[in-house]
């Protein structure tokens, strides 16, 4: 198969594969504001310590 | 800063509850089943459930930060029941009773193995060993406590022969050796690696390619007795038996859980759960709770996930000239192996984590002190997967492997004309059960991670703080054992 036709055939199947992603999701928001969570701590560690 | 904290703990919960909402409008089971629909009936789609029980992690974690302000597992609550019921339970009879039953079915194993049929569903070998022992044991030891302990075959030999010993000798064994305490736990992972080893990836079959024979499950029993009598003469019967033997510690892991517990020959009462706060104390303990969880996370994956990628490794080594046979076995442990070090990853990672947090400890020692919190999910991730398997084979079990252990026609108990029924349970009761599993799994590892963790750190921001990577953890754990359980149900 002609890899242009590889690249169709991966999206004409996205509807199979997409909802794989779908179970990362609450993963991903969690450790988002995990993320959020430690950067604005150390944010305010920072400036606590400065004053 | 208090105030900030408070504002943003609810963000992801909010996040995932409008998602959830609008997805379920968005997206009804029936549009994005696909083949799936014939079997299940839910009312929305599978990975809709992943982000329902994320959700309900999440809401269990704010309200345990706002509510569960000391420790209650850490302190030793352990009283005896009445003396006359300890007694009744506990005694040198039922031991010796217990002992003796556990020797004869490592005998019918031995037996049945070696000399009935090799078609694995006839012969009673396989089932008993890897459904009745390896889960139903498991599952009960939850329950009833470490009463694996009695049942021990190799601890009732080791007993017996130490007895007979002492008869002839008139004094008793002394060990030539004493035991290790830097070795810990370790024996006990080598033995359950080997024994799910055998189970998962030595089974696999292929074109050619016989997989796990009751032959091979008997001369693996006599090799095992063997080691584990040499074992105990080394070190001791009981030494061995709490720290070396495989079976005993993994069964003792699960009956941590227990409200139940023996000690020094008297039975008592403890509250559900806080036995685990004390089960970790030897090196090894949490390798073998990985280990568990690993073992099962790759079982699930062989039958979706992995199956195109292992066939593929399997082509590509046969391809090299490998023969079929350790081709298959090969693929099988690399994948094994794999899904041990992905679920490794995923724990020390979310304990490097808590080690953000401000004046905390090594994550070596997280890790030691929060690694009995993933006891229930290695529970739970039995049960989810392997609650079918339980409920189909125990009719055989029970009926015509009871009857006819050698498969060759016996009417040993009398004849029975009963089959499996496979149809005792739905396809959407037993996509309940999993759900149910992994989230009561998973909360009450979030219960136990949050109780050590008021338990050790100074103030409850910190607690609290330290506890985001557990959420961010049970999360994981949670959407990658549904990802893998609707795959494998698919």
């Amino acid at each position: 198969m002609s890899p242009i036709l590889e690249q169709l055939q991966l999206l004409a199947h996205a509807g199979h594969w997409l909802v794989y992603v779908l179970y990362a999701v609450p993963v991903g928001i969690v450790i988002g504001s995990l993320a959020v969570s430690v950067v604005r701590q150390r944010r305010e560690d920072n400036q606590s310590g400065e004053q | 800063m208090r105030r900030l904290n408070r504002a943003r703990r609810p963000v992801a919960a909010s996040v995932l509850a409008a998602g959830f909402l609008a997805s379920a409008v968005a997206f009804p089971a029936a549009a994005g089943a696909h083949a799936l629909v014939g079997k299940k009936d839910l009312p929305i789609p599978e990975w809709l459930f992943a982000w329902g029980a994320s959700l309900v992690l999440i809401v269990s974690f704010i309200g345990l930060t706002v509510a569960w302000r000391k420790a209650r597992f850490e302190d030793d609550r352990w009283r005896p029941v009445s003396a006359a019921l300890s007694r009744a339970l506990v005694n040198r009879g039922t031991e010796i009773v217990a002992g003796a039953i556990g020797t004869v079915l490592l005998g019918v194993v031995v037996w049945a193995g070696l000399t009935g049929t090799e078609a694995p569903d006839r012969n009673f070998s396989l089932t008993f060993v890897f459904v009745t022992i390896w889960l139903c044991v498991a599952a009960l030891s939850v329950l009833l406590g470490d009463f694996f302990r009695a049942f021990n075959p190799w601890r009732a030999i080791g007993r017996a022969s130490g007895a007979l010993f002492r008869l002839l000798a008139g004094q008793a064994a002394q060990t030539p050796l004493r035991y290790p305490p830097k070795l810990g736990r370790w024996p006990a992972v080598g033995a359950i690696f080997g024994f799910v080893w055998l189970e998962l990836a030595y089974a696999t079959g292929g074109p050619g390619v016989v997989g796990l024979t009751p032959r091979v499950v008997a001369i693996a029993a006599l090799i095992y007795t063997v080691y584990t009598l040499a074992m105990m003469a080394l070190y001791g019967v009981e030494e061995w038996c709490d720290e070396g033997e495989g079976f005993s510690v993994y069964f003792s892991m699960f009956a941590s859980l227990a409200p139940l517990e023996v000690r020094e020959g008297q039975l008592g009462r403890r509250p559900f759960l806080s036995g685990t706060t004390s089960w970790m104390v030897s090196p090894g303990s949490v390798a073998l709770v990985l280990l568990t969880i690993g073992a099962t996370t790759y079982d699930g994956a062989t039958e979706g996930t992995l199956a195109e990628p292992i066939r593929t490794v399997t082509d590509a080594l046969l391809d090299a000239g490998i023969n079929s046979g350790l081709a298959f076995r090969l693929s099988g442990t690399i994948f094994l192996l794999g899904a041990i070090g992905f679920v490794s990853c995923l724990f020390w990672g979310g304990v490097a984590g808590m080690h953000m947090v401000r004046g905390t400890y090594s994550t070596a020692v997280l890790g030691r002190l929060f690694a009995h919190a993933f006891i229930p999910i290695a529970l739970a991730y039995l049960v989810a997967h392997y609650f079918t398997l339980v409920l189909y084979q125990e009719q055989a079990q029970f009926t015509y492997l009871l009857t006819d252990p050698l498969g060759g026609g016996a009417t040993l108990i009398g004849e029975t004309t009963l089959s499996i029924n496979y149809g005792v349970i739905g396809a959407t009761a037993v996509w309940y059960v999993q759900v149910a599993a992994l989230v009561v799994g998973h909360v009450i590892a979030l219960i136990l991670g949050h109780d050590r963790a008021v338990a050790i750190y100074s103030d409850p921001r910190s607690a609290a703080r330290s506890q985001y990577w557990m959420l961010a953890l049970m999360v994981a754990f949670t959407c990658t054992g549904l990802f893998l359980l609707s795959q494998a149900n698919a």
